[in-house]
């Protein structure tokens, strides 16, 4: 399984996104978001059809 | 009067037990007992609680936090709220739960526990915790909760009470704090069928307030009996493996007694719970950012780095989970061509001891809070109803079972809620 989540990204991330995260807190949120990805990895995988729409709701 | 003795009576349940549960952040006696002098209508007299993330004019909506305890008083009552005294329901206070609905637990530091009525030293379930356990203990017999990834169902199941999960869009959301809005859903929890039915009855109906709210006809089920011509299924694959197998074999008792000898998979399920996990993660992260900016100190330490963790997810992943929903949707409605109503169980186990970081499941160590989630949310991802019942105890504490249906069936939900009801375990 291929894993693409570590400290590089999550600071990275976190900058762009204006998030201020200490050296512990990197490492925490990191171990998160690796957990996230290791659930996530098979259901990324799935090859989906153009009319498999996203699931939002917008009714202007 | 005997509407007035109602709700005095469970004012003084809750003085009495709520010290040990751990399940009320606000008695509201003054509003209760000038309310129950006119409360009129097919709840008449029914004292009510709601989690706290229901807007009630006068109190700022914690939604379980300290950093909401700064905005204003809300201005007016939820939608659910009002349409439940207007039957005549009265509201006696606010409940405990997980802050911001972020966890299968109710173990709110800010708050403190709330505790399961049938073994204190164990968790009552979450996000919902105080509303299920409120209800369990027999401080009120009625409440109202949110679920959002299984945060009706884990704590009825944990305590052993009944517990709707309607279709996605049915009832009203208006007025409550969210968590994540793709996948959040409001509804009631009770001690029995007859006021779940009530309730729900009372409830249902379009609301300008929330887009998400389905302008349909209301479709009463408080009179709906009877499970004859319903093709009934168990779920295993996912299911099973993902529930100790005394829970299994609870869920398999009770589908006997149903005579639903059938078993059938619900087709991949495991990437439905992904997909909900995902977008779980991704949308409350961004809701809370600027909150975990400005003041990462004030959140629930529980949760703050799966909230940052949350912010940072990439677009592709949270674009891939919305898009497989409408994927996995397809072929379970697939499976509903061929059955009316699957059983499942609700919790991987009965509940664990509070503070507990991890539990045991099938040989596997899982982490305690996200894993109660395991079998609610591939049904909670697609907005199915369900219904959780009690089915029994597994080493002396309750399990519960998820009764689902397709999209707006929730008759279906009831009809065999009724039968389980009355052939208890």
């Amino acid at each position: 399984m291929r894993k693409t989540i570590d400290g590089d990204y999550v600071l990275a991330a976190a900058r762009i996104a204006q998030l201020p995260l200490s050296a512990g807190d990197a490492a925490s949120v990191t171990a998160q978001l690796q957990r996230v990805e290791e659930i996530a990895q098979p259901m990324l995988e799935v090859a989906l059809e153009p009319n498999h729409e996203t699931g939002l709701v917008w009714r202007p | 009067m005997a509407t007035l003795a109602c709700v005095t009576s469970a004012l003084e349940t809750i003085r009495a037990r709520n010290g040990s549960i751990n399940a009320f952040t606000a008695v509201l006696e003054q509003r209760a007992l000038r309310k129950a002098g006119t409360a009129a209508g097919p709840l008449a007299g029914v004292p009510f609680a709601v989690k706290n993330l229901f807007d009630v004019e006068g109190l700022p909506t914690l939604a379980g936090s300290k950093i909401n305890r700064d905005l204003p008083p809300a201005s007016r009552d939820a939608t659910l709220v009002e349409r439940l005294e207007a039957a005549g329901a009265v509201l006696v206070g606010t409940l405990n739960m997980d802050e911001y609905a972020y966890g299968f637990t109710t173990e709110n530091t800010h708050y403190g526990p709330t505790r399961n009525p049938h073994d204190p030293e164990r968790v009552a379930g979450g996000s919902s915790g105080g509303s299920a356990a409120a209800v369990a203990a027999g401080m009120v017999p009625l409440t109202l909760a949110s679920d959002t990834n299984g945060s009706i169902r884990v704590p009825a199941s944990l305590c052993g009470v009944w517990g709707l999960k309607p279709t996605f869009g049915r009832l009203s959301r208006a007025g409550s704090f969210p968590f994540v809005a793709s996948l959040d859903h409001l509804g009631p929890i009770a001690a029995n069928v007859d006021l779940l039915a009530a309730a729900y009855d009372a409830m249902q109906g379009s609301d300008p307030q929330d887009p998400v709210c389905r302008a349909g006809p209301v479709e009463p089920v408080s009179a709906l009996r009877g499970i004859g011509g319903l093709r009934i299924a168990r779920a295993v694959g996912y299911f099973e493996e993902n529930a100790e197998a005394s829970v299994a074999q609870a869920v398999h008792r009770a589908a006997e007694r149903l005579g639903a000898m059938r078993t059938v998979e619900i087709p991949e399920a495991a990437h439905g719970r992904a997909a909900a996990f995902v977008i779980t993660a991704s949308e409350s992260g961004q809701l809370h950012l600027q909150n975990l900016r400005k003041q990462p100190q004030n959140f629930e330490p529980l949760i703050v780095d799966r909230l940052r963790a949350g912010a940072l997810i990439p677009a592709a992943w949270y674009l891939q989970a919305q898009r497989l929903r409408r994927w996995y949707y397809r072929k379970v409605m697939q499976l509903f061509e061929t059955v009316d109503v699957i059983l499942a169980p609700a919790t991987p186990r009965p509940a664990h001891k509070i503070g507990q970081e991890t539990i045991s499941l099938r040989g596997r160590e899982l982490p305690a809070r996200p894993s109660l989630g395991l079998l609610t949310q591939p049904i909670s991802c697609i907005g199915l109803p369900v219904i959780c019942a009690p089915v029994g105890k597994v080493d002396g504490l309750p399990v519960g079972m998820q009764v689902i249906a397709a999209p707006w069936r929730e008759d279906l939900c009831f009809r065999v809620a009724r039968e389980l009801e009355n052939q208890p375990a």
